[in-house]
């Protein structure tokens, strides 16, 4: 690894020049950051690692001195797969494992055609995804939506809600670009409503309101009903991200393909809407890690995800008054991904913009 | 393809309306003049079970707009604090405060909050055994209780500390701007200290406090401030100073270097230079996307519903919407409570910024 320069820029650098540095106060904090970490280093290291039992039947197996780190490990597969039958998990891990693996090609190493190989990969995910966890066709067994839960439900939701919002906001950033005033007002007034309201509302409104807007007699599992939810919310913030794309362009990329002969809709599709979606990539991956901290709403409507289904283990009397740990775990996955999406994020703005310099330069 | 949109429009809405007529609900908003049946566990205006829907909806915007500017207040003064943190010259600071931003903004908000209200929380002891600060404010996982003017003192206490915060507040914003002091300044500045200093100092002295006491199996007198309130409070300031912290470090950042070096030039301390120099020409890069935090903070205050705290979502858009099941008119007007809430934040920040623009002659 290439040696780490803390980001701190020209602000930093400046500042640091205002004082000398090795000042009573500076000598005072490292003096104090040594003793804090003295003392509470041991006693983390000491509750997670040395003193933690990773195999017990039950809480009494569990040294009292340490982590229970057992209970994590007895409930993984519940963790991971909710109420999902045993002898069917192989299909919840397909539903797990697909899109995390599209991520990682989309992240990793590029090779021809990519781009198409995720889109496909994603945009199949909805229909396939949904029908191999439901079943009841091909011989696999129904397994109702109540059953899903965990890792599974929350990796699902977030990328059902990412693949249907994703057209739904580049159409809405488009009609709020549009020439037409009611096309420009519908889009607008669309995006600002959903964008407005609190997640948790959404949710609510889209349990009441989306079975009042369906023929009379039609029911709909809840889990669906929360992601036509989740689907508006990002979708109107996709928008966002999308306009913002669309406006750094400038109007000169559309006007010159609509000089050349290209008409509307084939000057978004070939010139406008490729440049302006790779500028907001980042903004694309924020969008990601907020959705996919977002998706633990859905336990307001009683889905099951993944920190819903750890709230409910810690309930549980054999495992009694093991919370910490818990969501100590829940918190890990989280912050694991999220830190390392953001990361990525920032690396391709950093790519970006010097890109951008090369191209002024040049 | 507007047609197309509106066909759609129109046969959702015909299917709203003939299933709310096939449910025999008549429309209006007369429900709310009728009587709730419930009560709520915190509220600053007078609510029971007797009172109408309309009076739950003003109970829950108000605490809604009560816990969404407590957390804005302390979300603000902690994330500027870390911000200024990440840029200092002192490692273990900037240490301390990278390692605050980068835990909590890459956690889920609700996993922050449920982690505060499951495990800090309820690892404070039980209230037998409070933890009491000088026999005044005690600590128990059933709340923070502290002293309170006793009925007849509430509103001449209430005043005078406004009263007396204004003048200290007016003492610092008169406080001398330059290096060089004028002594009309000074003089005026100083005035105001002691008057709204002597205030505070009067009403402390002179209100009867009445102060929690233990009694069986509770703390009675006092007020007290609940878990649930306590806990949303929390999370909501701890998360949302993580990201204006790094606004806040964002703007630092991009002032330009020769700003600096001419006031070092000019002989100016380093702490005036980062509050005066440097701090005013950052707000302006940091003030837009504050505002979004804002707006952000708002929403997010509807996780009260998870907590427990009787919010606007959880009051209205939840219980009296299960109750009355006037779905369209509670969402419409609890859509727009936050669209008005998100517009006043973005209202002020655009006058702001329309104040603090460059002036360029």
């Amino acid at each position: 690894m290439k040696t780490h320069v803390p980001d701190v820029g020209r602000g930093h650098r400046l500042v640091r020049g205002l004082g000398s540095r090795r000042s009573a106060s500076s000598l005072l904090a490292w003096a104090v950051a040594l003793v804090a970490a003295g003392i509470t280093l041991p006693d983390i290291v000491g509750w997670a690692l040395v003193d933690a039992t990773w195999v017990a039947e039950d809480r009494a197996g569990c040294d009292p001195a340490g982590a229970c780190w057992a209970f994590v490990v007895n409930r993984l597969p519940q963790f991971a797969f909710g109420f999902y039958p045993p002898e069917e998990r192989w299909r919840a891990a397909v539903a797990l494992a697909w899109p995390l693996v599209s991520l990682a090609i989309a992240l990793g190493p590029g090779f021809r055609r990519r781009a198409a190989v995720v889109a496909a990969a994603l945009a199949f995910y909805p229909p396939v995804a949904g029908l191999l966890l439901l079943g009841g066709l091909l011989g696999l067994p129904r397994v109702p939506t109540s059953q899903w839960g965990g890792m599974t439900m929350t990796v699902f939701v977030g990328t059902v809600a990412f693949v249907a919002a994703f057209p739904i906001g580049l159409g809405l950033a488009l009609a709020r670009r549009s020439s037409l005033p009611a096309l420009r007002l519908l889009g607008t007034g669309f995006i600002e409503i959903w964008r407005g309201l609190p997640l948790i509302a959404v949710l609510f409104i889209a349990v009441v309101m989306v079975p009042l807007a369906l023929p009379p007699g039609t029911e709909l599992p809840r889990l669906v009903l929360a992601l036509v939810g989740i689907t508006l919310y990002t979708s109107s913030y996709l928008a966002e991200v999308f306009r913002g794309g669309l406006q750094s362009l400038g109007a000169g990329q559309g006007e010159a393909a609509s000089a050349l002969g290209f008409t509307y809709w084939s000057a978004q599709r070939y010139v406008v809407v490729p440049q302006a979606l790779m500028a907001v990539v980042p903004g694309i991956l924020n969008t990601v890690v907020a959705l996919f901290k977002d998706t633990t709403y859905v336990l307001v409507v009683g889905l099951f995800d993944f920190l819903s289904i750890v709230s409910a283990a810690v309930a549980d009397p054999r495992w009694l008054g093991l919370a910490t740990e818990g969501y100590v775990f829940v918190g890990l996955v989280y912050w694991a991904f999220c830190f390392l999406l953001s990361r990525v994020s920032a690396r391709i703005e950093r790519d970006i913009g010097r890109g951008r310099e090369r191209g002024r330069s040049a | 393809m507007l047609a197309l949109v509106a066909a759609g429009l129109a046969y959702l809405a015909g299917n709203v309306a003939r299933n709310l007529e096939a449910s025999g609900m008549a429309g209006g908003f007369g429900f709310l003049r009728e009587e709730a049946g419930f009560a709520m566990s915190f509220s600053l205006i007078e609510v029971s079970e007797s009172s109408t829907y309309g009076r739950v909806f003003l109970a829950g915007l108000s605490n809604t707009i009560f816990i969404a500017a407590l957390a804005l207040v302390s979300a603000t003064a902690l994330g500027f604090v870390v911000g200024f943190a990440r840029t200092s010259t002192v490692a273990p600071v900037r240490g301390a405060a990278a390692l605050f931003v980068e835990l909590l903004r890459n956690l889920p908000l609700l996993l922050v909050l449920i982690f505060i209200q499951a495990v800090v929380l309820r690892s404070l002891p039980v209230v037998r055994e409070a933890v009491s600060f000088a026999d005044t404010v005690y600590l128990s996982n059933r709340g923070i209780y502290f002293p309170w003017p006793r009925d007849d003192h509430a509103l001449a206490a209430g005043v005078a500390v406004v009263l007396g915060t204004g003048f200290v507040v007016g003492a610092w914003l008169l406080r001398p701007r330059t290096p060089i002091l004028s002594s009309k300044d000074v003089g005026a500045a100083l005035a105001a200290a002691a008057i709204g200093s002597a205030l505070l100092v009067s009403t402390v002295a002179f209100v009867d406090w009445e102060r929690p006491a233990l009694r069986g199996f509770d703390f009675t007198g006092g007020a007290k401030l609940m878990p649930e309130l306590a806990a949303l409070l929390l999370a909501l300031t701890l998360y949302n100073a993580s990201f204006i912290a790094e606004l806040v470090r964002a703007g630092l950042q991009s002032v330009d270097r020769g700003q600096v070096e001419a006031a070092m030039a000019l002989g100016l301390r380093p702490s005036f230079i980062r509050r005066r120099i440097v701090l005013p020409q950052a707000m302006r890069l940091i003030v837009p996307p504050l505002t979004n935090q804002y707006v952000h903070l708002i929403k997010a205050s509807s996780l009260a519903t998870v907590v427990g705290f009787p919010d606007l979502v959880a009051v209205f858009l939840g219980t009296a919407l299960n109750q009355t099941g006037r779905a369209v008119e509670i969402v419409a007007m609890t859509a727009g409570v936050y669209l008005t809430l998100c517009l006043a934040v973005a209202s002020v920040s655009a006058a702001w910024n329309a104040r603090s623009k460059l002036k360029e002659r």
